[in-house]
């Protein structure tokens, strides 16, 4: 009998041993005030694809005029785009595009953020909205063409501007 | 019951009993020493002691620290050193961040441009501000993550008819207000995030009323990029063998693993201008209430 109650008390014992320690039940609740601070930060991270590090309308050009010209890198057909620009931060973001100086007469340029080409807008210094109510941790794509006539031979160059816009509340 | 049998059977029982208790020693051994359980001992095959292995010792207190910042008990923030504010941790978008690029990388892609600040908004209330008196606060600009770059920006304060803010913290003497960011990715390089202190100061008697101050980042002055680009191709090149084993792996699928050797070469050491990507609200916001 001794025995028996020796074994049973080291059962006892190896199951508490196994067992989570329950300091708290129904009758005694354990309670705790939240509180939330979230400081604000609008950081962004740009991706290219590749290992391209500027939008460059080179490669796929093969005359002075040609419609729907994609950037170095960019494929349409395997839904790679040009940029990817994910909300790192931890307040929802609006993005807009726009040149900082007008561009060439013979160019017209166009941004979406799909692969679709015909529901493309076109932009030159004013900003356009191409993705809105980015939230906070997401991605948008970037896809850009080009239309050229009678296009300038050479470099020409124009500086491509991105803006993240807060959300209004 | 036979006593052959009954002694056969308690045998049994203690066995049963000690190698449950046995099993059970071993199993809360093994949580409680994350080998069962893990969170996570690496980030896309890099360990943390690696991806943090150019930053500076975290101190003892980091995490009371950090506590108190996002809380917003802790609002003097000049006083925190590197060992805290270049640490990934002490930012909330870290995790998440770590998670999004870090865990599972694309290497078709590669982070160009990316930088933030934190706080990215301090707010004051102040009564009797008059002319020429001033105060002094501090907050962290870095890099963004997963990028690969070297980008050289330049800060612009925000000033009004009111009050002037200056850029204290300086880092190259003859480029007034121009910073290097450097790349975090693959690992975050030590001067991935910096701690800008400003000064502002009233140009007299301010009324009451909410005022907003900061800074904007804009594309540094040329010849700080010529510079900057030429000091960037004379650090050392590495062949990072292990970057092309990830790319390759993670690249296998899209056909692109053959390219994976070019891709390092070619992202190695690149400098860019910064600034051309341009946050609506200022880069870092100051608002300043003053009340009667």
């Amino acid at each position: 009998m001794n025995k028996i109650i020796s074994i049973g008390m080291l059962l006892v014992l190896t199951m508490l041993a196994l067992s989570p320690v329950m300091a708290y039940d129904e009758s005694t609740p354990y309670t705790v005030t939240l509180k939330w601070i979230v400081p604000a930060d609008t950081t962004f991270t740009v991706t290219l694809c590749g290992a391209e590090s500027s939008i460059d309308f080179d490669d796929n050009i093969n005359s002075n005029t040609e419609t729907a010209v994609q950037p170095d890198c960019q494929d349409n057909s395997t839904s790679t785009p040009i940029l990817n620009i994910t909300n790192a931060g931890n307040v929802d973001l609006n993005f807009t595009c726009n040149l900082t100086a007008s561009k060439p007469a013979w160019a017209t340029l166009y941004v979406n953020n799909v692969t679709d080409f015909s529901g493309a807008s076109t932009f030159d210094t004013t900003a356009v909205v191409f993705a809105d109510e980015i939230k906070s941790g997401n991605s948008t794509e970037v896809y850009l063409w080009t239309d050229i006539s009678s296009a300038a031979e050479g470099t020409t160059t124009r500086t491509y501007q991105i803006n993240s816009l807060q959300e209004p509340e | 019951m036979k006593i052959e049998e009954r002694k056969h059977l308690k045998a049994s029982i203690i066995t049963i009993m000690l190698i449950s208790f046995g099993f059970g020693v071993v199993l809360i051994f093994a949580i409680n020493a994350g080998l069962i359980f893990e969170q996570e001992p690496e980030v896309n095959n890099l360990s943390i002691e690696k991806l943090y292995s150019k930053l500076p010792e975290v101190p003892d207190d980091f995490l009371i620290i950090k506590r108190d910042i996002e809380t917003g008990d802790l609002t003097e923030l000049c006083k925190i050193e590197e060992g805290y504010y270049k640490n990934p941790d002490l930012y909330p978008t870290w995790e998440r961040a770590r998670k999004m690029f870090y865990k599972s990388h694309n290497y078709n892609r590669w982070g160009v441009h990316g930088y933030g600040a934190y706080p990215s908004e301090i707010g004051y209330k102040l009564r009797n501000f008059k002319e020429n008196e001033s105060l002094e606060l501090c907050t962290f600009f870095k890099t963004g993550y997963n990028i690969e770059t070297y980008q050289g920006v330049k800060l612009i304060p925000i000033k009004n008819e009111f009050f002037d803010i200056q850029i204290i913290t300086q880092e190259f003497e003859e480029y007034p207000n121009h910073f290097l960011l450097e790349p975090t990715f693959p690992l975050f390089k030590n001067e991935w995030a910096k701690k800008i202190k400003l000064n502002i100061t009233a140009k007299q008697d301010i009324p009451v009323g909410v005022y907003t101050l900061g800074f904007d980042v804009v594309t540094p002055d040329d010849k700080f990029d010529n510079i900057m680009r030429w000091e960037v191709l004379m650090k050392e090149t590495k062949q990072d063998t292990e970057y092309i084993k990830k790319c390759m792996k993670k690249s296998r699928n899209d056909g692109l693993d053959k390219e994976c050797s070019e891709f390092m070469m070619k992202r190695q050491k690149k400098y860019i201008s910064g600034g051309g990507f341009q946050t609506g609200e200022h880069i870092f916001k100051l608002i300043i209430e003053v009340i009667e």
